[in-house]
């Protein structure tokens, strides 16, 4: 098998690109969750300097090599969703390696961040890391029910799994995307994002006032830099399998950047609206709403 | 889902196995090409991996001398090789991408997109991702986390333990990157009259007419990816020095009992709380209504024996009253 090494340059550099948007994007929307709380915040680059800040940090302890696999499990899976998720339709450089795998491959790289992260982090032997891992896991179990349902309709509906041809079955004009052929498993798809995205009704995983941002509490200096580098690839990768799967996808960056932060705006706004709930709460919302419209949503089709 | 609330060892993963049956059986019900090539993947691969957990569970034990996983904690640092057995079987059974567990969860899916069962499906797919609980369970409260104080001493379990688990890891991992070396001769046992279709082979690459999945590539970016990640991480804290036991920043305090720092009796109360009506097990409530009834009707016969010896001649009077119209046929005189 020979590697097409043009194409592995172009799957880096677009890795670049989304690194650097998604730190842009979480600056921006942190200065515009001050806004709204009348605060001034902080400034749009704050990102790159903590990201700066954290990476030049030696650590002095360390609680064992499975305490590295943490971050390192969480960045192998969210550059693992970006490097199987085409970017720009009709583009062979951007498609990355979307053809060894398909949106059941994506799916399955979340849990793979989720279960390293848990792994490593319980290694710190923190409380608050197992608390935090507890809820994480058990609304993540709810959160993907809906989710899968939504794709597993959007996927009998193009009779595909590949992402590359469930954007091409979207093609010409808004009229076309599932969110408008599927509403039900759209609205579904989108209500499970919310928990995806762990945004403030459901962020009782991370809860910074109960449990100081549980899992990754034992996490500092490096290691948080790797976890930062991963949060602005994951949620951007994300926002970009939504907009593949419900929104038509993007025939080129500017579009595709647009619809990202669009979608990445969703959660968001909903955040700075509701106040969080409990993990009793949300698990049941997730499978009662949600779970139903992607139930009506999967037998439309 | 009964096994997340387990707190013993071997229990749990018998429950995982449950789980495991439950889904070969539904991937025959389907009776597709793809679904019974997932039945006898499922059961070779089962076979492997659970061979691997019970053999390091048992090692665990036979150290520990418990079974209780609330009891265990923090073991890793004296029995490594073990867990890293767990880690493996975990990830495979949870069907991670690199593993050779993914090769079954994507095939599977595959099967009922074609199937049509989605609904049926995607229960299949839940009780999925509620094995990451109890897995995680499993893993955490046994080898991670704080070590107790009496388990201090434990040594790694013996050599006649890890050389089979060892074994199966090779095979674990041998069908991860070529999938194709097993999936190949399964796919050919099973006879052409059953309906569907099956994999198409293109290298690396399986294919059926709704997705496509190539065990290598992933294998490849995961492995370069964790490595280069694992190597900078050890690279750039070389000089860190290790941190004892309670070196945690926990509400300005040091805590010091491992019992009041490990979470791990009744992990996820927060999901018992919330579902937890579902899994009270339909055999537990039939049984406890049995004893119910049991104790109420014994209550009520309780009442025959007074303690009274007129009550005791009175029943006797009636015994061989009843005798008496037994043995003579219902005829009184």
């Amino acid at each position: 098998m020979s590697i097409d090494w043009i194409k592995l340059l172009f799957s880096l550099l677009g890795l670049f690109i989304v690194l650097n948007y998604g730190l842009l994007q979480y600056g921006l929307i942190r200065r515009i969750t001050a806004r709204i709380g009348k605060r001034i915040g902080m400034p749009v680059y704050q990102p790159y300097i903590d990201l700066v800040k954290n990476y030049s940090m030696r650590s002095q302890i360390t609680h064992g090599v499975m305490f590295y696999l943490g971050p390192v499990f969480r960045l192998t899976g969210g550059v693992g969703i970006f490097m199987f998720m085409p970017l720009i339709y009709g583009s062979y450089y951007w498609s990355n390696y979307s053809f060894s795998g398909d949106v059941i491959l994506i799916m399955y790289f979340m849990f793979f961040g989720m279960l390293g992260m848990a792994l490593g982090a319980s290694e710190g032997g923190h409380p608050y890391s197992f608390i935090g891992i507890s809820r994480g896991l058990s609304q993540f179990t709810t959160v993907e029910v809906p989710f899968t349902l939504a794709v597993i309709a959007v996927a009998v509906q193009h009779h595909s799994y590949s992402l590359t041809e469930i954007v091409a079955g979207q093609q010409g004009g808004f009229m076309h995307w599932n969110i408008v052929t599927n509403p039900f498993a759209g609205i579904a798809a989108m209500l499970a994002f919310l928990g995806m995205m762990m945004a403030a009704p459901f962020n009782v995983v991370q809860a910074p006032q109960e449990i100081p941002i549980g899992p990754p509490t034992e996490y500092h200096g490096t290691y948080l830099g790797l976890m930062q580098t991963n949060r602005a690839i994951l949620y951007v990768s994300e926002s970009i399998l939504m907009v593949n799967l419900f929104f038509g996808g993007a025939t080129n960056w500017v579009e595709l950047l647009i619809k990202s932060f669009l979608v990445f705006f969703w959660p968001v706004f909903v955040g700075l609206v509701f106040p969080r709930f409990r993990i009793d709460q949300s698990i049941p919302w997730f499978l009662k709403v949600p779970l139903i419209l992607s139930i009506i949503g999967i037998f439309m089709v | 889902m009964l096994a997340i609330y387990e707190e013993d060892m071997k229990r749990l993963i018998a429950y995982s196995s449950v789980g495991a049956m439950g889904y070969i059986i539904f991937a025959l019900a389907m009776n597709t090409k793809l679904g019974l090539l997932i039945a006898l993947y499922y059961m070779v691969l089962h076979f492997i991996y659970k061979t691997m957990l019970f053999l390091s569970a048992a090692g665990v034990i036979y150290r520990t001398k418990t079974r209780n996983m609330y009891e265990m904690g923090g073991l890793i640092k004296s029995m490594p090789l073990s867990f890293i057995v767990v880690l493996i079987g975990i990830i495979t059974l949870a069907g991670m991408p690199p593993l050779a567990g993914f090769a079954g969860k994507w095939m599977f899916y595959n099967a009922v997109a074609m199937k049509g069962w989605y609904l049926q499906g995607t229960m299949v797919f839940f009780s999925g991702i509620v094995a990451f609980l109890y897995l995680y369970k499993l893993i955490a409260s046994v080898f991670l986390g704080q070590l107790k104080d009496k388990h201090r001493r434990v040594k790694e379990a013996p050599l006649a333990y890890l050389l089979p688990q060892f074994i199966l890891v090779m095979a674990i991992m041998a069908m991860s990157v070529a999938p194709q070396l097993l999936l190949g001769p399964l796919a050919d046992i099973i006879p052409s009259t059953v309906p569907g279709e099956t994999l198409h082979w293109d290298g690396s690459l399986a294919t059926t007419s709704f997705g496509y999945w190539s065990a290598f590539s992933i294998m490849s970016v995961v492995v370069v990816m964790f490595a280069v990640l694992l190597l900078w991480l050890i690279y750039h804290s070389r000089r860190a020095q290790k941190v004892k036991q309670f070196n945690i920043v926990f509400a300005a305090e040091k805590p010091f009992r491992p019992e009041t720092t490990h979470v791990s009796y009744n992990m996820f109360a927060g999901y018992k709380k919330a579902l937890g009506f579902l899994m009270t097990p339909l055999a537990t409530r039939f049984w406890t209504g049995v004893s119910d009834w049991t104790g109420a009707i014994a209550d009520k016969l309780r009442t025959w024996y007074t303690g009274n010896g007129q009550t005791y001649a009175m029943h006797l009077l009636i015994y061989a009253f009843v005798l008496y119209l037994l043995i003579s046929g219902g005829k009184i005189l």
